[in-house]
């Protein structure tokens, strides 16, 4: 069975900001919601990495286990979803998340939140697929058309691979093998409890 | 004077309580949007029909030409 | 009554609505300092460079790994700069567990609830009610004010609703889930947490004005640790003299109201307003140490209820109609019974029950309950 992952090359990362760009056009996020994220390490210096984050959707998430309504779920290919009509905005998954994926459309006095966002990996949540609900609350779902995230299919340098784990490891693997250097399967350490 | 201040506070109070819960936050009900729990086995049969289908994409969208 | 004076009555109704409108501005207006001080700080904190000797890349995926803030462009209030948050996992850890790994946070506190309640019972069964020895004596003297009850009974229900909402975020999964149903559930916790999360405020307000007007009774003097040597005669043997509160309940005071009552109000504040912009890693130390001090508080409070209600006959009159009998008054707090009568405070007749013929001074004897 297939284990859906994201992978970031980053020395093919340019920091384009494309990715973010077409998360948020496809799912038509509200503004201050970001479901992904280039944050630049060691900016102006040398030696300078861009790195694309988003939800990893992790195994044994942490999201999940802190959820006081227990609103989390994952699929099959290992997709982390969660149901926003259970989500109680309490902000926990915010604090348990490694990677800062869980978002908020206020940030309010008394803990006012609003119902959790976070990337689907454009797999829509817990609605009939394509339906109005599932496209308002939770975007488009490209997987049950056969197609991968909108953001790494998009990225122009194909540094932002998703999709099967094995597959994507093996990509990766192969281009690591050609230019040299190092492996750096970025986050999955945290995310899956393992490297490449 | 038949009701007791205490009495009067604690009506105050229920009703502060109940008021609460009518923060533009507080989702109780919203017709039409049931649905029943996640079916793992749906989720199981649907994730093997479309596993070849994206690995087939993932291999002609990120393969170096 | 029967004070047909209805001027007395109205100035208590009047005392008791300026102090509550007191306590619900204060709770709205302290809170809006959030925004004053958000405005006034600046942007995301950057993180400064140490020369380094090593490899600068191994350098940069090992901060990575630690949390070190990078720079990012996309802004939203909740749109981090730092790659991997590692306090998430501890605190992941401490509040829910993980496979095979129970929450010591869930774990403790339950038990320690449990253990509370299991003690008082046993308590009750071994040593029972402490009587009014010899019976009521029929006269009263003032104990509260109507301001110190009106405080302390919204400080205890808000308390209990407070305690009841917290606890059902905490152990709804476990315990109610199974009952009402996840969409029942999450009804529920939705209602729980808006109103934990603004009756919490109005409580906290309510605590410290009830600190600040007690502390003065409850300075520790040496007759105090006279009586905790015997726990004031609960355990049998003899009498142990006392001043307005004694020392249990100065110990209460200190420890449960000022101690674990500002560690729960200080970390809940920390929790219940985001927008200050405190960061994931104190949210988390202040949500463990708000869940484990309340359920600590929420353990001591059992026995404070236990005393004030079952445990000791006489004493919750003091705090509903704000006078105690004589007898009460001589058997548990002497010293203070002594000071009244010197200050020239006369007992009083209790008031008849409503509707009765005002019994004489001395003739209602020995009738318990
Ligand atoms: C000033 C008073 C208080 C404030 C401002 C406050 C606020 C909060 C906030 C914001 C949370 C985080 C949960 C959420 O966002 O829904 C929380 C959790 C909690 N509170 Fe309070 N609270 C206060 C008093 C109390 C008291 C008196 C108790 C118990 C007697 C209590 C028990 C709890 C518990 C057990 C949790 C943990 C819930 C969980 O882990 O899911 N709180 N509180
Ligand atoms: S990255 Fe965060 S939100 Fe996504 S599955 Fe992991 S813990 Fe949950
Ligand atoms: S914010 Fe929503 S999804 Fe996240 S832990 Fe709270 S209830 Fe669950």
């Amino acid at each position: 069975m297939a284990r859906m992952k994201f992978l970031c090359d980053v020395e093919r990362c340019i920091e384009c900001h494309a990715c973010v760009t077409a998360c948020k056009n496809e799912h038509e996020v509200p503004w201050g919601v970001n479901r992904r994220r280039v944050i630049v390490m060691d900016d102006g210096q040398p030696g300078e990495k861009a790195i694309s984050v988003a939800c990893m959707h992790c195994s044994d998430a942490p999201c999940a286990a802190v959820c006081p309504v227990d609103c989390f779920y994952q699929t099959a290919d290992g997709i982390v979803l969660h149901d926003k009509d259970l989500c109680i905005g309490c902000g926990y998954c915010f604090y348990a998340c490694p990677f800062g994926a869980p978002q908020y459309p206020q940030q309010t006095a008394f803990g006012v939140r609003g119902k959790m966002d976070k990337c689907t990996f454009c797999a829509g949540g817990p609605e009939e697929p394509h339906s109005e609900a599932e496209l308002t609350k939770y975007g488009t779902n490209r997987i049950a058309e056969g197609k991968l995230p909108l953001c790494a299919e998009m990225c122009a340098t194909k540094a932002l691979l998703a999709g099967d784990g094995d597959v994507i490891a093996n990509i990766y693997r192969k281009r690591v093998m050609r230019r040299g250097g190092r492996p750096q399967s970025w986050g999955w350490q945290a995310a899956y409890g393992q490297n490449v | 004077m038949t009701v007791k201040p205490i009495s009067r506070l604690g009506a105050a109070f229920a009703f502060a309580v109940l008021l609460s819960a009518c923060d533009m936050g507080v989702v109780v009900y919203e017709p039409g949007v049931y649905k029943g729990d996640p079916d793992p086995i749906a989720s199981q049969q649907a994730a093997a029909e479309r596993s070849d289908a994206l690995a087939d994409r993932a291999g002609s969208a990120f393969a170096d030409r | 009554m029967t004070f047909s004076d209805k001027t007395v009555a109205k100035r208590r109704w009047r005392a008791m609505l300026y102090s509550l409108l007191a306590i619900i501005a204060l709770a709205m207006i302290l809170p809006s300092l959030g925004y004053v001080a958000a405005w006034a700080q600046s942007g995301p904190m950057v993180i400064g460079y140490e020369s380094r000797d090593s490899n600068p890349r191994a350098d940069m995926w090992r901060d990575a790994r630690q949390s070190v803030a990078g720079t990012t462009d996309q802004s939203g209030p909740y749109t981090t700069n730092v790659l991997i948050n590692n306090s998430g996992e501890i605190w992941r850890e401490i509040r829910s567990g993980r496979e095979g790994v129970p929450s010591p946070l869930k774990r403790f506190g339950g038990w320690i609830m449990l253990l509370s309640l299991a003690a008082i019972a046993v308590f009750f069964a071994v040593f029972g009610r402490n009587k009014i020895e010899g019976g009521r004596e029929g006269l009263t003297v003032p104990r509260w004010t109507m301001y110190e009850r009106v405080l302390h009974w919204f400080v205890a229900i808000t308390f209990i609703v407070l305690g009841i909402t917290g606890l059902s975020l905490l152990f709804g999964r476990t315990v109610l889930i199974p009952v009402l149903g996840a969409r029942g559930f999450a009804a529920y916790a939705q209602v729980a947490m808006t109103v934990h999360n603004f009756v919490g405020p109005a409580f906290g307000v309510a605590l410290v004005l009830m600190i600040i007007s007690w502390l003065g009774v409850n300075i520790p003097k040496r007759v105090d640790l006279e009586w905790l040597k015997t726990f004031g005669g609960y355990f049998g043997g003899g009498h142990a003299p006392s001043e307005k509160l004694n020392g249990g309940e100065k110990l209460w005071y200190w420890i449960g109201v000022v101690g674990l009552g500002l560690a729960v109000v200080i970390t809940g504040f920390i929790l219940d307003f985001p927008n200050f912009g405190q960061d994931r890693a104190t949210m988390a130390l202040a949500h463990v140490i708000h869940a484990g001090a309340a359920m600590f508080w929420i353990a001591l409070f059992f026995g404070h209820a236990y005393m004030g209600t079952l445990g000791t006959e006489g004493a919750l009159e003091g705090m509903t109609t704000g006078r105690v009998d004589t007898a009460w008054a001589k058997q548990h707090h002497n010293l203070w019974y002594a000071q009244l009568l010197e200050q020239g405070v006369k007992p009083m007749p209790a008031e008849p029950p409503r509707g009765g013929p005002p019994p004489s001074a001395k003739s209602v004897t020995g009738s318990s309950t």
